[in-house]
């Protein structure tokens, strides 16, 4: 009987190694396999539970959050008014109880909430939906729609309540809406992806602040500019550029009418990337813009010399126009700016000091006058009508902040009831959002990637040398299943991109840990997605000119009649869904700063709203990537096209979308097309 | 087996464990809340002859509980001859600490397992060391006494593994160096004096653990003597003790921020009498300090109360014995680990730009700009690297054999010096570092501009060793992230 | 490398052509127009055209008020060239944008502005120094600038140019702009091109997909749901904005050198510019002009009315007033009486010729009266008025005239 059992003992053992140490080699390959690192600790739930997408674990894994964003406060005090961006619902907070009295459905992705002077009625802009939602505060419900252009984000009503402003954030534009016949009245050309915008308190200049810097020649330094809008003549009157800024995410006006302040990020795309001390990569502020005649343009450092208060975001003033609150989203702080200091500093200042302050990190202890701590990706700022109280949005908490003006400390959270169980999505997010994972939290993932897309620029990189390898950043959109990452393909996973290469070529700091690279990758992988191309292709019918383009786009043979080779055929490298093959290509765009490389074939899928193009940014539109850029038809067969031919592809190329709208099947006219090149094997593969 | 004998038998080794674990326990509560400091007895305290660091003979390692009665102390270096220095690990359950078994020993860096009370040696060279401490990763930093090679008696910083291998020498200019403290950002503070080719002031200078970048930290008043123990908190202030430049010498408990450590000196004791030699943040209000009352009574321990500046006696010194540098076992933060991945020791040379050598803090004898140069001359120890002339926006790019001091200075179009040399500088391999200007203002960012030095290969220093060690190995594939 | 536009070389071919036609014909400030001299009488006129010459005598300027009626007439011309401080003698075109003007030149765009000119160029980010035309639009107040290298945009400062290498744009040689509200369309050496502000998107008109012989279009002009092209060759194309349909209106006859059935349609199909105000659609050529109100056609030549030369650069009706830039000096008609204005030869002062009667007979004759000041040349290129000041650009420096009060 105890011999018996011994030898079952002895069996059961022998199996237990038999097939164990197998089984677990295999699945070290596996992860190694998937996730390209040597290191990555056998987790199952890494990849098989946390990047899960469109699937039944998907949706019982993840959630979706309120994450508030901008907000607004009632003439009285009482009630806050909310945008809740991933929620798409407007929240209504009593502001004394802290009750959530109601949370009003609203358009794809609201952006911002404005307040007529009677509190009666919010607008909310709809910026995935190109329209503006107009709400009667009384019954809470949503009474008008307005049309608008690309993008619809900040807004600001004209003192008489006539007009609304409306920045296109896409199209670049202003709206100028009339409110008595509900119809946009003109558009105004404002800076490259403007968002923010305020009305002086005279109510006679509207400035609108953007975030991308200005087109220009490769290595040329940077500029970004503030349109200055006449409301009377609702002209524009004056760009203010902003030289070495971008990132200009909100303005606000002084209610003493000298000045406005503006929130802005002073990059370093040019200084070769050797370094993160001493600012060398970035640094963050705000500009000072005087508004009387020849008022000058001032840049100043929110930063310290081995601190760093990254991706400032929204800014406010107190009314009796003393105290500024900046919201630095990357690292969770309330800055609080003593204006008077402020303007004692730029009164006494000489333009050439005033240069060196722009680039100076100590500067800052003149004016600071308190960090206050905040919870995640603090982003909107409002202040109680008395100026008593700023509320901060803050997005990654879903709740609101309420801090103290006199005593500058938090003196309560308003949670907004938003789900309470923080996914794995959710953790990456507040990582990708947070700079503390750099080092002295000189900039995060989403300094250089905001809205997870990518910042319009290009660095130089410098990972071997100086000088050389100049990359235009890329978007982050939805890039979970088009491995390799990066132009040089170097990093075959998100785990790899986001590993020890990494730290110590970007961050220069301690490594994430697996839990934390878990989370970060969860949210790259499932959580980003694209917004939809409304400017391009709102419904997935093509115009015809699009059509025409599509047919270019999917040409086998030249407008003589010449047989295209097939890797010069853009379908080839680009097939659906992601309109990419994954694959290394030279384009013959390599410069001599460049490293003799060939490139990973980028995505197409909302392709414009990413400019600049090509792999150093060189190719300012879409055009210029054939009309000056493809020496000796390198980057497809183009020379035989005519002008109309390229207008037709560019309109096509413009019109692709996300790539789940290509992932089943693409269209009957070109499936054939795809499989004969591609076996069905690999084309599935691709999708 | 009946049931009866499984039965005890489970008893038996679940008593065991139990009382295992009790025992555990017990040893790991012995050190809990303690303080470990160095016992000095008051004929051998003496501070070296740069009056910064100390090894003093016969001093001991003394576990003391303040909450117990006087007597209550444990030595736990009964069989050295002397041991000082003691360095906490971050989970309180090592020691580290310099000591010598017997007189004529050199100091080496010992390393005691508080639980078992037992101590191994780390380090084990002719030279002695001292002031080690832990960094991330299972490594340690200390400073080296390095041969005389005519430039007089200097300091190194090294680090290991903490057993023993992977040695590796951090820094190579004419200095001595002592480590004060590992930021919690992961860089080592050290504390920095030029010895060649003048002796030059005291300076915290921060470094990467690798050995690169370094620069400036702190710098007290001319002739003020910064202590050698620095400590930092979960809020970013740095405490140590500055010895001021009076005739009294006496010490003074100051602190810096992290954030802004050139401007942010304050100093809390300059009020009261005696000095004070070592300072420990015991509590967000209080601090524990080895405190001196008067020249004719020896160092205790007292606690250090930072609002009311008060000062109250924790531990007497009595007549025979200094009691400094005490440590509390408690685990605390472990500093970020920084990569090291940047360097590559197979290289022999590393890259260092300057976007605009006219770019300076300086200004002229009566405070008139400085006129404009137009070349840098590199020099080594004991001759000229080369001369080389800048481009246009003041920028230049070098390529600089790694590991090897050099200083810089800038030259007009006749080789009159403009701006005389700067500090030591040394590139490691593979490293590539900037500055924004010469004698710039260490709290400026550069401006983002592309210098035009940058855009053309980079001068190889020493001029006259141009190709002969790499063909353009600086431009080989790189990685571009 | 991708070919901008495969019609290029023949666009550039003809505008050489036409540049060489226009020196030839009067791009020096010695070449004078001769064609009508005072005691003379013109090849139209019968021979009893003695009794017809009235030369102004008196209270000048009241009989002048008095012969041209409902019809402005301008005077006091002050001229401003290079040394007054316009970038370039050769001026192409005109715009009075409320308080300033805006000269399109060889040298750049010049801004007159509180008595000043201000110059701006290439370097200031312009496409191109060649300014042929430039159009203010009501919605925004840009002004856009058709180049001799492309489109460029001049908005608060900031300038943004369109090329056929950055953009949809046609082609880089642009001889006519014209906003329409949110569209901006230019006509082109390589078609017609309506440029979307909106939506950042452009089309192309040209012989493949509209009504056209070739792509080189010379003017275009929009009102009433409607824009008109005047295309090379082409005649007028209209293009209704609310149905995207076109129409071309061509000469009837196809003579290239005469008019056979008077009043048929376009008096040729090489236009050289067009423009509509009130409902009538005024059509340019080199042969002479037309007007169209809907409904019929009327052509006018310079034998036949007060038109001074059938050679016409430019046209631009503003209200119920055409003006017509020729060779010869400015004629300006509102379909009954001709004013034109032309310049002496051997001094600073000039004429006055009124019809009064949009056609000559025997009862209608030019009467021409003399005047102190005239335009600075008569190879006149491009005009503008508003309110009571007309500004003219011509092939030597710019004028400035007030229209006469009493």
């Amino acid at each position: 009987m105890k011999k018996k059992g011994l030898i079952y003992l002895f069996i059961a053992l022998a199996v237990i190694l038999l097939l164990g140490v197998p089984a677990h080699r295999m699945s070290r390959e596996h992860v190694n396999y998937i996730t390209a690192v040597e290191d990555h600790p056998l987790n199952c739930f890494s990849c098989h539970l946390y990047i899960q997408k469109d699937n039944f674990l998907a949706k019982l894994v993840n959630t979706t959050y309120l994450s508030p964003f901008n907000l607004a406060v009632s003439p009285d005090g009482g009630k806050l008014y909310i945008v809740a961006q991933e929620g798409d619902v407007l929240v209504v907070i009593d502001s004394q109880s802290d009750q959530v009295l109601d949370k009003i459905p609203v358009g794809k992705h609201p952006h911002s909430v404005v307040l007529n002077h009677a509190g009666n009625t919010a607008f909310v802009s709809n910026q995935w939906e190109d329209n503006i939602y107009e709400i009667d505060l009384n019954s809470l419900n949503v009474i008008d729609t307005l049309k608008t252009g690309s993008g619809p984000a900040g807004m600001v009503l004209s003192k008489d309540e006539k007009f609304l402003y409306v920045v296109n954030s896409f199209g670049n534009e202003v709206s100028v809406i009339e409110l008595d016949s509900k119809t946009e009245k003109k558009r105004l050309v404002a800076g490259n992806n403007p968002t923010g915008l305020a009305i002086s308190h005279s109510g006679d200049l509207i400035y609108v602040s953007s975030r991308r810097v200005l087109p220009r020649p490769a290595r040329a330094p940077v500029k970004t500019e503030m349109t200055v809008i006449d409301a009377t003549k609702q002209r524009v009157k004056e760009r203010k550029m902003f030289k070495h800024a971008y990132m200009m995410e909100n303005v606000e006006f002084a209610s003493t009418g000298d000045l406005a302040v503006a929130t802005l990020i002073r990059l370093k795309n040019l200084v070769p990337s050797i370094q993160v001390e001493q600012g060398w990569m970035m640094t963050h502020g705000f500009g000072i813009i005087e508004t009387g005649e020849d008022g000058r343009i001032i840049q100043l450092l929110t930063d310290e010399p081995n601190s760093y208060y990254s991706d400032p975001f929204d800014v406010v003033i107190t009314p009796d126009g003393e105290k500024a609150f900046i919201s630095s989203s990357g690292i969770d702080v309330i800055n609080v700016i003593d204006l008077n200091k402020v303007r004692k500093l730029i009164a006494e200042s000489t333009p050439e000091e005033l240069k060196t302050y722009s680039n100076h990190l100590g500067i800052s202890s003149r004016y600071v006058l308190k960090r206050i701590p905040t919870g995640a990706n603090p982003k909107g700022l409002v202040l109680s009508p008395d100026g008593k109280y700023l509320y901060v949005a803050e997005r990654l908490e879903d709740r609101i902040a309420v801090i103290n003006t006199k005593t500058l400390e938090t003196e309560k959270h308003i949670d907004l009831d938003g789900p309470s169980r923080i996914t794995m999505a959710r953790k990456g997010r507040r990582l990708f959002n947070n700079s503390g994972r750099t080092f002295q939290n000189q900039y995060g993932c989403y300094t250089c990637h905001p809205d997870a897309a990518e910042d319009g620029v290009a660095y130089n990189m410098a990972g071997v040398g100086m000088g050389r390898n100049v990359t235009n950043t890329q978007t982050l959109r939805d890039v979970g299943d088009i491995p390799p990452f990066k132009w040089n393909g170097h990093n075959q996973s998100v785990y790899k991109q986001d590993g020890m290469r990494f730290s110590t070529y970007l961050t220069r700091t301690e490594p994430y840990n697996y839990d934390e690279l878990d989370a970060l990758v969860s949210y790259i992988v499932t959580g980003i997605i694209n917004p939809p191309n409304l400017a391009y292709n709102p419904t997935g019918e093509l115009t015809e000119a699009q059509k025409r383009g599509e047919k270019v786009f999917f040409r086998t043979h030249t407008n003589c009649g010449k047989d295209i080779k097939p890797k010069d055929r853009c379908y080839v490298c680009h097939p659906p869904p992601d309109f990419t093959n994954k694959n290394f290509e030279n384009v013959g765009s390599l410069s001599e700063s460049d490293d003799s490389i060939p490139f990973d074939t980028p995505q197409l899928n909302n392709l414009s709203s990413s400019s600049p193009f090509l792999h150093d940014g060189r190719a300012k539109t879409l055009e210029e990537i054939w009309t000056t850029y493809d020496p000796g038809d390198r980057h497809g067969i183009t020379s035989d096209m005519t002008k109309d031919d390229l207008n037709d592809l560019v309109k096509f190329l413009r019109s692709i979308r996300d790539a789940r709208y290509y992932t089943k099947y693409y269209s009957e006219e070109y499936e054939e097309l795809l499989k004969e090149y591609y076996s069905n094997n690999e084309y599935r593969n691709l999708k | 087996m009946n049931n009866k004998k499984s039965i005890i038998l489970t008893f038996f080794f679940i008593a065991v464990i139990i009382i295992g674990i009790s025992l555990v326990s017990c040893t790991n509560q012995s050190s809990k809340g303690m303080i470990i400091v160095a016992r000095v007895p008051v004929d051998n305290f003496s501070f070296n002859e740069e009056n910064i660091c100390h090894n003093f003979p016969g001093a001991c390692l003394m576990a003391i509980n303040l909450a117990e009665s006087a007597g209550s102390e444990i030595n736990l270096t009964p069989d050295f001859y002397s041991a000082c220095f003691p360095q906490i690990s971050y989970d309180a359950k090592h020691l580290l600490f310099t000591g010598q078994k017997s007189k004529n020993d050199p100091w080496q860096v010992w390393e005691m397992d508080l639980k078992k009370k037992k101590s191994r040696k780390v380090t084990d060279f002719e030279e002695s060391c001292c002031t080690p401490d832990y960094l991330p990763g299972e490594r340690l930093v200390f400073s080296r006494e390095m041969p005389d090679t005519g430039t007089g008696p200097s300091r190194a910083l090294f680090t290991m593994n903490l057993d023993g291998s992977n040695l590796q020498q951090i820094t190579f200019h004419p200095h001595i160096n002592y480590v004060q403290t590992i930021l919690r950002d992961g860089r080592i503070l050290m504390l920095s004096k030029q010895i060649f080719p003048k002796k030059g002031e005291i300076k915290s200078l921060a470094i990467r653990p690798n050995g690169t970048k370094a620069e400036i930290f702190y710098k007290g008043i001319k002739g003020s003597i910064a202590g050698v123990r620095v400590r930092e908190t979960g809020k970013g202030l740095i405490y140590f003790t500055e010895q001021d430049t009076g005739k009294l010498k006496k010490r003074d408990i100051v602190s810096i921020h992290q954030n802004r450590p050139l401007h942010t000196k304050v100093n809390y004791t300059k009020d009261i009498a005696g000095s004070f030699y070592s300072v420990l943040p015991a509590s967000s209000k209080e601090l524990l300090v080895s405190f001196c009352p008067s020249g004719d009574q020896t160092i205790g321990l007292y606690t250090f109360n930072i609002d009311d500046k008060s000062v109250k006696e924790s531990l007497p010194g009595g007549s025979k014995y200094h009691f400094i540098d005490p440590v509390l076992v408690e685990p605390y933060e472990r500093p970020r680990n920084l990569p090291i991945m940047e360097l590559n020791l197979s290289y022999p040379t590393g890259l260092i730009m300057c976007q605009d050598i006219n770019l300076t803090a300086l200004t002229g004898n009566n405070g008139e700009s400085i006129p404009k140069a137009t070349k840098i001359e590199v020099l080594g120890m004991n001759k000229s690297l080369g001369i080389v002339p800048v481009e246009e926006d003041g920028s230049f790019f070098l390529k600089v054999i790694a590991d090897l001091p050099f200083r810089i200075r800038t030259l007009d179009e006749n080789n009159k010096v403009i701006v005389s040399s700067s500090d030591w500088i040394w590139i490691r391999p593979f490293e590539r570092r900037g500055c924004v200007g010469c004698h710039e203002d260490h709290e400026l960012a550069p401006e983002n501009i592309v210098p035009l030095a940058v855009n053309g290969w980079p001068v190889l220093i020493p001029v006259d060793t141009i190709n002969s060690l790499e063909k353009r190995k600086t431009f080989e594939l790189g990685d571009m992230h | 490398m991708f070919r901008p536009n495969r019609n290029l070389p023949k666009a550039i071919k003809v505008l050489f052509i036409s540049i060489l036609v226009i020196s030839i014909s009067g791009f020096s400030p010695n070449n004078q127009n001769t064609k009508i001299i005072p005691g003379e009488r013109h090849d139209n006129q019968t021979t009893d055209g003695e009794n017809s010459r009235v030369i102004g005598s008196g209270n000048n300027i009241a009989d002048i008020k008095k012969e041209a009626g409902e019809m402005p007439v301008y005077g006091n011309w002050k001229t401003f060239t290079k040394k007054d401080g316009l970038p370039a003698n050769k001026a192409y075109c005109v715009r009075i944008d409320g308080d300033r003007v805006l000269v399109g030149t060889s040298g750049g765009l010049g801004v007159y502005e509180n008595g000043e000119w201000r110059t701006y160029t290439v370097e200031d980010g312009i496409a191109h120094n060649g300014i042929l035309a430039i159009d203010v639009s009501e919605l925004t107040g840009d002004v856009w600038l058709g180049t001799l290298g492309g489109l460029t945009r001049w908005s608060a400062g900031r300038f943004d140019t369109f090329t056929q290498l950055n953009s949809g744009l046609a082609n880089n040689v642009i001889y006519s702009v014209i906003c329409d509200g949110k569209h901006v369309w230019s006509a082109t050496g390589g078609g017609a091109g309506d440029y979307n502000t909106y939506t950042d998107e452009w089309e192309i008109y040209m012989e493949r997909n509209a009504p056209m012989h070739e792509p080189w279009t010379y003017g275009v002009c929009a009102g009433d749901d409607k824009i008109w092209i005047a295309a090379w060759g082409g005649g007028v194309i209209e293009f209704n904005t609310k149905t995207k349909k076109f129409r071309d209106y061509i000469d009837p006859d196809s003579q290239m050198e005469l008019d056979v059935f008077p009043d048929d349609g376009v008096v040729h199909d090489i236009t050289t510019g067009v423009s509509y105000d009130e409902g009538i659609l005024w059509v340019a050529t080199y042969f002479g002009v037309n007007r169209y109100d809907g409904a019929h056609w009327n052509t006018y030549f310079d034998h036949d009315s007060g038109l001074l030369s059938n050679f016409n650069n430019f046209c631009r009706a503003v209200g119920p007033v055409i003006y017509f830039c020729t060779d010869l000096g400015l004629s300006t008609f509102n379909g009954n009486t001709w004013v034109s204005y032309q310049r002496n030869e051997s001094n600073a002062s000039g004429k006055v010729m009124i019809t009064n009667g949009p056609k000559l007979t025997d009862d209608i004759k030019i009467r021409e009266f003399p005047v102190p000041t005239s335009i600075c040349h008569n190879f006149t290129i491009g005009v503008d008025v508003q309110d009571d000041e007309i500004w003219v650009a011509t092939s030597y420096g710019v004028s400035r005239g007030e229209r006469l009060k009493k």
